[in-house]
């Protein structure tokens, strides 16, 4: 298990920056070691926003060869993590898009009656978690893994995702409360059925 | 424990877990692709050229292709009067300077639009084509563009930081406006079919919202639907269906698709199921008439008595439906827990859906349901069509009013 304890400033240095502006130039090689080294990073990302594993490696390809095609353009090569994950968030969406199912509005509801226990002091395991991040929505579960999965400052969510830190804090907030409020409609009992 | 600081710690556990180490089959195809896609360099070092000389350029695209016509691009910006959807073309050709490097992409995009070819490449059209922008290059009519302008959208908190721009095109009497996007990193101009699903149409003609043919279940079914409804392309969701945007100003965007609560729906069903277990169960009902009697027997449901109607020129039976908010409900679904594709009820489950045995379990929401129900011609490879209009009671008489065009327009195709 990977966990750092500070944010991450969201900026290549040093030889990265040199393999951005190679690649920049139309250096393929250099873009693929580029890619080599953030692919499976990518793909951990969004999986982790499309839970499909599928949908991940189909939104990281495209991902990619965005970067690559619109690389030219990137104006500061230091800047070039922060533009891709930006890049990627975009492709997920689109991938969410293209094969999202119809199914009900899910709204999660506050726990309607004091909880007699602190569930999360109880054990989570992961399938608790794996049901409640599905409840999410896809803006949820994106500010999360930037926010917890790849470490992101607040500033570097909302600088990846295009809006304002204020509503970026705000979202990840909801983000949060969303997720406790599934993980307690979870652990309310079973309904019964009834209509057939 | 303080459970509040806790949660954040164990979904970064829970995030860091089983972290994916094989890419290289990703790396591979995307290496393969990199010899047949191409860079993009040359807009960006345009919008960077001096305005006047980009403009220059911008003009001279339409001006070549067709020497005889007279292009007017204005930005709005720069405008102090603007003209009115019967005001004639103007004779000759000025500009305004653009005031930003994005002005510099509309204003080449459009003259491109005059022009009449040439658009696309100031499009980031990701993985549709050009053919998918409403009257990119003629109005409904077929008439070609004269001229056009433009303006900023503000007011508005975009997705992904993008700026939303309104063009206009006239050709004669009529003008066509759209909505598309421009971001700080962006490629080219992107236009959503949805418009981020706010009060403002994607394309209108004439301040009318352009009605657009969306065509399901393989071919054999078409409607016809114009903002404010939101229809997916065909194959995008495994039950198509449309989604009425919020009456109301400034309506925000969103990327939600979907989830966003005061959204009303109107979902379409092939050989629509009431209850079992697991999907691929086939049809259920004998025929329309059949399924409309075993909603109207269950008490649950609180079904009306159906009734015959015409609806675009097919028989139909319509009925409404009323399950008690928090009554208990099940509908079928797959191992995975996605519900089923033919779940008449699936528009009024609710939260906190349990699965088990091939069947969700929630509460109901309590919305009214609208039912539609059709014997579809012979040589469909179905045998009852559903139309469902799913809505708050507080919203239903609009979602209705809303939805009877589009499901007029229903049209029934044999392979």
């Amino acid at each position: 298990m990977k966990r750092r304890s500070e944010p991450t400033p969201i900026t290549v240095e040093g030889m990265d920056t040199d393999l951005v502006m190679a690649a920049q130039n139309g250096d393929k090689g250099a873009f693929t070691a580029l890619a080599a080294a953030r692919v499976d990073r990518f793909i951990a990302a969004s999986h982790r926003i499309l839970r499909d594993l599928a949908l991940a490696e189909d939104a990281t390809q495209q991902a990619l060869l965005t970067i690559w095609r619109d690389l030219p353009q990137l104006r500061d090569p230091a800047r070039f993590d922060a533009w891709s994950y930006r890049l990627l968030v975009r492709a997920c969406y689109a991938e969410a898009g293209r094969a999202r199912r119809a199914g009900p509005n899910i709204h999660l509801l506050p726990a309607q009656e004091p909880m007699a226990v602190d569930r999360l002091s109880a054990v989570i395991d992961r399938d608790q978690l794996e049901r409640g991040f599905r409840r999410l929505s896809i803006d949820h579960r994106t500010v999360l893994v930037l926010r917890y999965f790849l470490d992101l400052p607040i500033e570097g969510v909302a600088e990846t995702l295009g809006i304002p830190f204020g509503t970026a804090a705000s979202r990840l907030h909801n983000a949060i409360k969303g997720l406790r409020a599934a993980l307690d409609a979870d652990a309310r009992p079973t309904l019964q059925a009834r209509a057939r | 424990m303080n459970s509040d600081r806790d949660l954040p710690r164990i979904l970064q556990a829970w995030l860091h877990e089983d972290l994916h180490k094989h890419g290289d089959r990703v790396l591979g195809g995307v290496v393969d692709l990199l010899d047949t896609t191409p860079q993009r360099r040359s807009r960006w070092s345009a919008w960077r050229t001096p305005t006047m000389k980009y403009l220059k350029t911008a003009l001279a695209i339409g001006l070549t292709a067709a020497a005889a016509a007279v292009v007017v691009i204005v930005g709005l910006g720069a405008l102090r009067t603007e003209p009115g959807p019967g005001s004639s073309p103007s004779a000759s050709a000025s500009a305004s300077a653009p005031s930003s490097a994005v002005d510099g992409l509309v204003n080449a995009f459009l003259a491109a639009r005059v022009a009449g070819y040439g658009a696309a490449q100031y499009l980031d059209l990701g993985n549709t084509t050009a053919d998918n922008i409403p009257l990119l290059y003629a109005t409904t009519s077929g008439a070609r563009y004269e001229r056009a302008e433009f303006k900023q959208v503000p007011g508005k908190e975009w997705p992904y930081g993008w700026t939303a721009f309104k063009v206009r095109l006239f050709a004669g009497d009529t003008v066509v406006e759209q909505l598309f996007f421009a971001g700080p990193d962006s490629s080219g101009l992107n236009y959503q079919w949805d418009g981020f699903g706010t009060e403002i149409p994607p394309t209108a003609e004439n301040g009318q919202p352009v009605v657009m043919p969306y065509t399901y279940f393989d071919g054999q079914v078409t409607l016809y639907a114009a903002h404010p409804w939101v229809f997916p392309s065909s194959g995008t969701y495994l039950t198509p269906f449309g989604r009425l945007i919020p009456q109301r100003p400034g309506v925000p965007p969103t990327t939600d698709g979907g989830q966003r609560g005061d959204w009303d729906q109107l979902f379409l069903i092939a050989d629509p199921a009431l209850g079992g277990a697991g999907c691929g169960r086939g049809p259920l009902s004998a025929d329309a008439a059949a399924l409309a009697q075993g909603l109207r027997l269950n008490p649950d449901l609180g079904a009306t008595a159906p009734v015959a109607v015409t609806v675009g020129g097919q028989p139909a039976l319509v009925m409404d439906l009323v399950i008690p908010a928090g009554t208990s409900i099940s509908v079928a679904a797959n191992a995975g827990g996605d519900l089923c594709a033919d779940g008449l009820l699936n528009g009024v489950t609710g939260d906190s859906m349990t699965y088990a045995s091939g069947t969700a379990t929630s509460r109901a929401t309590g919305e009214k349901i609208r039912l539609y129900l059709f014997d579809v011609p012979e040589g469909l490879s179905m045998r009852i069509f559903a139309m469902v209009i799913v809505t708050p009671e507080a919203r239903f008489q609009r979602a209705v009013d809303e939805a009877t065009p589009v499901i007029d327009s229903i049209e029934f195709h044999t392979p």
